[in-house]
């Protein structure tokens, strides 16, 4: 048991004011009590829609931002701080527009205490070979990179402080679908030869399955089912991660499915009592209303919170 | 390269729909950008059928989007059209005064923008804006405006439209108001809607709504849909027909079924092999090296060749021709076969 | 410069690039910059040299050459190009020194309060919460103030010289800095790479110097092209109320205010040093402008 990550009641509420016209006093509860955990060399895919809070819980691993209440226990490196490390989702923003490739890749490196001027154009040569890029890239600029070459640079300054965790907010969302598939395949070479651990934040579960090896659905802040990736994929149980499978739609016309799928033409606020999900859920009955399903072991693959579940163990 | 014969056009056993609404022939497109002119549109021949939705996929750089803008002469400043024809029921699009074209568009085509907030205008309430097309093509005021726009709002399916019409861009959710948008491009009754990539920006539950509500129209309304996108899944469930733009040009058309599932070309192959598939659990995915060529580029030859894994001498010489491969499908490529 | 690849076009095809080409071609105002900074050289020129080039002592008075008008009217000379004013001196010679002046208290207080102004920015902008609601509304009420009272009131207390123009400018104009560069940093502080810079735990100290800094550069350039010729007319009118830079320095706004009582019979006393002001500030404006355009594109992605 090797473990990279740990997650415990992890809380962040946001207290909204008055700002934007539908929104109520009170707090808004962005991540609401998550519990999670991540081994070596393993990748967690937390899959959500707009809303779920799955970008703030990857700001408060990162360390962005400071939970409202539960813990975070990570690794600790040389200078003391957590080995965690992230690549984002815009690789037009995610790059210094005015650093070159080598000092943006060599920049986690600088302040460490053993950190000589060769050793980092060394690691840089390194890293580049890594990810792909040609060691003439060292003295480029961002913006004469391409999208895929830039998410490239992302991933080796990721890598340079040997993190033990990398968390990657939506990493292929803005690429290219040719382009998409060579950074998800980098990705899984990566984690064979390091044994990397990620945690990909995404909202495609079709990138997801490549390399999850467990998945959460995340809804209203809470995790509504999480377990191992066959699990969930071949046969979803809760309700709403029923609902986005059947909304992703395939590239297969023999597997058509629009007419079929569930699917909402606005974005019905999650409920404030009881199940969050009941509003949309076409199963919601009595008890969905009034009491709120605990996440719990449904089976032997994964946990679940809805009450439909909970009674047919 | 050759144009398309008439192949297209000539009266096909098995294609349901045959009068031809759109055509266009060898449509260009050019950029001028850091003291170069680019290729971005180079030699476009598609049409789009009556009643039939037909896709246009492409990934960035392919020129999809600027096809749709040239259509609608909606480029902006840096772009010219600078050779061939729209022709719409057969009068030349481009050939038209601004004012002909102000009246075509709204009227006879509708457009549906990527992103719902920069064609809002943030300060007018939803009503009016939908209001505005029906003043100006149906020459509706008033009441009479206000009650076509509320049952446009109700076309769209949102909900309480009486109320609604007053409200704020700003006080919809991402979804409504790409319905908004929607009853907004359909309020002077066109008969071809271009829609362009109108759901990146949507949650997949909210996306699956569109795209029906966008199936439902197109019956009720007897439209014809262009849809611009990059999302073989929504190519997939949405388009009879589909037509795969590679660095400003069409390597590949024909119904959605046939190219999906046998698709000619290797660019169209390659994509396709590239995409992740929800059902199954691979570890590695096939990818197509290199990158898309850049539109100032020098072209001699197939502009995929550097990537294809089927180049021969040839495609380096010349541009291929347009191979028909039966049943209204044709790709241009010099290593496939006639049939 | 122009297009290096010709279209595949095909026989019966007509492919039309005139009006792309012209595009390509058009100058942009290039014309326009040459002479904006042609202008601002020989400004710069005047202010440095100008007071070893002029053609008479601007301080000498000489009574039998008062109120001679410029060489091109009936009653001037070559002698004194410009004319003389009401003491006999020559405005040319008085302009020329006098650029020194206005150059080195406009550029003094632009840069005060540029570098106050862009400092409590950065601060504030990045590290949000009580400094820099502070730091906000003390801008926006500095803003409010207006510019010529706060700085004649404290002329008069102190005193008028050239520091206290300085200083009152500053005090002033360091809240537009402020404001804008606070914007700016709000939303670097968000961008990708600066969220990656905390990850990585690089040092407040660093992350401001490394990543902010050079971001806002061209912004804090534009601004500061366009404040100067502001900063000119301010000091200017100061001088002209008494209250900036004081005799016998000939600032040019001093020189409108001498001229006043001479309007209809010398007109150029006045109008010389006026048209000098002018033009400067607009070369400046111009400036900013062409800055701004030039800097701002290159950041997007087309």
């Amino acid at each position: 048991m090797d473990r990279v990550l740990l997650v415990e009641d992890l809380t962040k509420h946001y207290a909204s004011g008055s700002r934007g016209l539908r929104r109520t006093r009170g707090k808004v509860k962005a991540v609401d009590g998550l519990n999670f955990s991540i081994e070596r060399g393993e990748t967690l895919a937390i899959v959500g829609e707009s809303g779920s809070g799955k970008t703030t819980t990857a700001k408060l691993v990162l360390g962005l931002e400071s939970p409202t209440g539960g813990r975070i226990t990570t690794g600790i490196d040389s200078a003391g701080g957590p080995t965690v490390q992230a690549v984002f989702q815009d690789p037009w923003s995610s790059l210094d527009p005015r650093m070159r490739v080598g000092a943006i890749i060599a920049e986690p490196l600088l302040f460490q205490d053993s950190s000589s001027r060769a050793m980092r154009r060394r690691r840089v040569e390194e890293l580049l070979d890594l990810v792909g890029l040609d060691l003439s890239s060292t003295e480029r600029f961002p913006h004469q990179l391409s999208g895929g070459q830039r998410q490239r640079v992302a991933i080796a300054r990721a890598l340079a402080s040997k993190p033990d965790l990398i968390v990657l907010d939506e990493p292929v969302s803005a690429l290219d679908v040719s382009i998409r598939a060579q950074i998800i395949n980098l990705l899984a070479d990566i984690q064979d030869a390091l044994r990397t651990s990620y945690l990909v934040i995404s909202h495609d579960l079709a990138t997801v399955r490549i390399g999850a090896d467990q998945v959460a659905v995340m809804y209203a802040g809470r995790f509504v089912e999480y377990g191992t990736a066959d699990a969930l994929f071949d046969d979803p149980q809760h309700p709403y991660t029923q609902a986005l499978f059947a909304a992703s739609l395939p590239a297969r016309p023999d597997r058509r499915r629009i007419d079929g799928a569930v699917s909402e033409p606005d974005a019905t606020p999650p409920a404030t009592s009881g199940c969050s999900f009941r509003l949309r859920c076409p199963l919601a009955s009595k008890i969905c209303e009034t009491t709120d399903p605990k996440l719990i072991q449904v089976d032997e693959a994964r946990l679940a919170a809805c009450h439909l579940l909970n009674s047919a163990q | 390269m050759t144009p398309p014969n008439d192949q297209n056009h000539a009266v096909e056993e098995d294609g349901p729909f045959q009068d031809v609404l759109l055509e266009i022939r060898g449509l260009r497109t050019y950029v001028a950008s850091s003291g170069q002119i680019g290729r971005a549109v180079d030699g476009v021949w598609l049409d789009a059928h009556r009643g039939e939705t037909l896709g246009i996929v492409g990934e960035s750089g392919s020129g999809k989007s600027l096809t749709a803008l040239s259509i609608m002469r909606l480029h902006g400043e840096n772009a010219e059209v600078v050779g061939g024809q729209i022709l719409y029921e057969g009068t030349d699009l481009l050939k038209l005064s601004d004012d002909q074209m102000r009246a075509f568009r709204g009227a006879r085509i509708g457009y549906i923008p990527q992103d719902p907030m920069s064609s809002l205008n943030p300060v007018i309430s939803v009503g009016k804006q939908i209001a505005e097309p029906l003043r100006w093509h149906l020459g509706l005021r008033g009441k009479e405006a206000r009650a076509r726009a509320i049952e446009l709002m109700e076309m769209v399916h949102i909900p309480e439209a009486g109320t609604r019409f007053d409200s704020f861009p700003h006080e919809f959710s991402g979804g409504m108001r790409q319905r908004v948008v929607g009853a907004i491009a359909l309020g002077g009754q066109p008969d071809l809607l271009i829609a362009d990539e109108p759901t990146t920006s949507l949650d997949v539950t909210i996306q699956s709504a569109y795209l029906k509500l966008l199936r439902e129209l197109q019956r009720k309304n007897n439209l014809t849909i262009i849809f611009i996108t990059h999302d073989f899944g929504i190519v997939a469930n949405l388009c009879d027909r589909v037509a795969v733009m590679y660095a400003g040009r069409v390597v590949e058309v024909g119904p959605t079924d046939t190219v999906l599932l046998s698709p000619a070309h290797p660019y169209t192959q390659a994509l396709l092999e590239a995409l992740p598939d929800v059902a199954e659990r691979t570890q590695r995915l096939k990818t197509i090296g290199g990158q898309p060529p850049s539109i100032f580029r020098d072209a001699v030859g197939c502009s995929f060749a550097p990537r294809c894994k089927f180049r021969m001498d040839i495609c380096e010489q010349e541009d291929p021709s347009d191979v028909a491969l039966g049943s209204n499908h044709r790709a241009s490529c010099f290593a496939i076969g006639p049939y | 410069m122009v297009e290096r690849a010709t279209p595949t076009a095909m026989p019966g095809e007509t492919v039309d690039l005139s009006r792309l080409q012209e595009r390509l071609r058009s100058n942009r105002g290039r014309t326009t910059l040459a002479v904006v900074v042609a202008i601002l050289g020989l400004v710069l020129l005047l202010g440095v040299f100008g007071g070893a080039l002029a053609p008479h002592d601007p301080f000498a008075p000489s009574l039998s050459d008062r109120l001679t008008p410029p060489f091109w009217q009936s009653g001037g000379s070559a002698e004194f190009p410009l004319g003389t004013d009401s003491l006999g001196r020559d405005i040319l010679s008085r302009i020329m020194l006098g650029a020194r002046s206005t150059l080195v208290v406009a550029t003094a207080a632009l840069l005060s309060g540029a570098l106050i102004g862009t400092i409590l920015g950065m601060i504030g902008g990045f590290f949000g919460g009580t400094i820099d609601a502070f730091i906000s509304r003390a801008a926006d009420i500095t803003i409010g103030f207006p510019m010529i009272l706060v700085a004649l009131l404290f002329a008069v207390t102190v005193g008028p010289r050239p520091e206290n123009v300085v200083i009152s400018v500053a005090a002033i104009l360091w809240a537009r800095f402020a404001r804008v560069i606070r914007g700016e940093v709000v939303s670097l502080r968000q961008r990708g790479y600066v969220e990656s810079a905390r990850v990585s735990h690089m040092p407040t100290w660093w992350i401001l110097l490394r990543h902010i800094l050079p971001n806002i550069l061209s912004t804090v350039l534009v601004l500061a092209s366009l404040q100067m010729g502001w900063v000119i007319i301010v000091e200017a009118s100061l001088s002209f109320l008494g209250a900036g830079i004081p005799l016998p320095e000939p600032a040019w706004g001093a020189m409108v205010a001498d001229g006043r009582d001479y309007i209809t019979e010398a007109w150029w006393i006045s109008t010389m040093p006026g048209v000098f002001i002018v033009v400067t500030v607009l070369a400046l404006n111009l400036l900013g402008d062409w800055l701004r355009d030039a800097l701002d594109p290159t950041l997007r992605v087309s």
